[in-house]
């Protein structure tokens, strides 16, 4: 038993750290986007008709790849009665890095050129969401290596998975449906 | 390496994150002519293109004199009636906005030293001379040059700002609400400008465009403007 404590307590220590650091991350965001004044200028990426166009894309990318890293995942927890490939980890771990840079030049844009705004309920959530996400995806990346507790990854991938499912229908879905499907 | 794997990804994100916002920073054109300056420095280092067209400033080194209006809002107009132009100053501190409803606008900020505003946007500039009741000076609005006069009124007459997100286009809106009740004003958004919707100065929360709210402040002198 008493070997059992250490561990145990190694395994609180790393909890708290990553889970403090992604709150870090996810209040410092929510504080640079509401004390940072909106610029309401961005560079626009080439290929797309504005810069919305191509956040909306860029996001729905995002989307479709996380929704690879759910059922990979489901496969390698074995939530899915498939025999897993052998390069069912190299899948989930690629298509997870894909998956955010996608995310980051979205998150810069909202950051720096509208910030943290609360006008109406779908953006409120929509920055709520999007701070929450890059402190539960910090917090992921921190418990991957770390000697965690069993339930701390898929809970913070679940997470993760959560809070970008909000995010692309707070804002990718809502300008598809406002504006058409324009490229 | 593979234990690092996981930092590798949050280092690249950060990374990736700190470039593109460096590139931004970098290309907005309101960060080009005042750039890592606070704004009080950039009005004093004058950009020589409207330096040569305003009045020679004060030394820095000699004390600036007291303003001579504590707090008060101009409203009026260019002399050939090309733009409405609204300033409003607090504390020393001053912020303008001209428009001619339809597709001319200019954010402008600045000081007031003594009697004599000086005020500059990006591609604009305000120089005159003010009292308690009224403004005469120059307004320059990308390259063109017009001689103004304007009022000190009362609220509601003043200057305006909007902002709202339009078809999920950040959408900026500036006003001016003249002594007599008349609204001026043009929004603008993802780089094309209109005339601005009507604006209720006495509800000017129930401002909207095509439905969407949009939040209004009234500015005074004091007020953060992003030069435009």
């Amino acid at each position: 038993m008493n070997a059992h404590v250490p561990a145990r307590n190694r395994q609180t220590r790393a909890l708290v750290v990553a889970f403090g650091v992604g709150s870090l991350v996810a209040v410092g965001l929510g504080v640079y986007g509401s004390t940072h004044e909106p610029v309401f200028f961005a560079l626009n990426l080439a290929g797309f008709s504005s810069g919305l166009a191509a956040k909306a894309w860029l996001a729905t990318g995002a989307f479709l790849l996380a929704v690879v890293q759910l059922v990979s995942a489901l496969i390698m927890y074995g939530r899915i009665p498939v025999r897993a490939p052998s390069w069912i980890g190299g899948l989930h771990r690629w298509s997870g890095r894909a998956a955010v840079l996608l995310t980051v030049p979205v998150a810069v844009h909202c950051l720096y050129a509208l910030g943290f705004q609360a006008g109406e309920p779908r953006v409120l959530v929509h920055s709520l969401f999007g701070c929450f996400f890059y402190g539960a995806f910090t917090a992921k990346m921190l418990v991957l290596r770390a000697d965690t507790p069993n339930w701390a990854l898929p809970v913070l991938g679940g997470a993760v998975f959560s809070a970008l499912t909000a995010l692309w229908l707070t804002a990718s879905v809502w300008f598809f449906t406002t504006s058409g499907l324009t490229f | 390496m593979k234990k690092y794997a996981p930092l590798a990804t949050l280092v690249a994100v950060v990374l990736l994150g700190a470039g593109l916002l460096v590139a931004n920073m970098l290309s907005n054109p309101a960060n080009q002519t005042t750039s890592a300056a606070p704004p009080s420095a950039a009005v004093a280092a004058a950009p020589s293109e409207w330096a040569s067209a305003a009045a020679a400033p004060a030394p820095e080194s000699a004390p600036p004199a007291a303003p001579v209006v504590a707090e008060k809002a101009y409203t009026g107009r260019s002399a050939g009636n090309e733009v409405t132009v609204a300033i409003a100053v607090k504390d020393g501190k001053a912020v303008a906005y001209a428009c001619d409803g339809k597709k001319i606008e200019a954010w402008l900020e600045g000081t007031l030293t003594g009697g004599d505003l000086t005020l500059q946007g990006k591609t604009s500039s305000i120089t005159a001379t003010t009292d308690e009741k009224a403004t005469f000076g120059t307004i320059t609005v990308d390259g063109k040059e017009w001689p103004f006069s304007a009022k000190g009124v009362v609220s509601p007459a003043g200057l305006y700002e909007g902002r709202g997100t339009l078809a999920g286009v950040a959408t900026r809106v500036g006003w001016i609400v003249d002594e007599k009740g008349n609204v001026t004003g043009v929004q603008s958004g993802n780089g094309t400008r209109e005339p601005a919707p009507p604006l209720d100065p006495s509800n000017p929360g129930a401002t909207t465009i095509d439905g969407t709210p949009v939040a209004v402040t009234a500015l005074d002198g004091n007020s953060e403007v992003i030069p435009r």
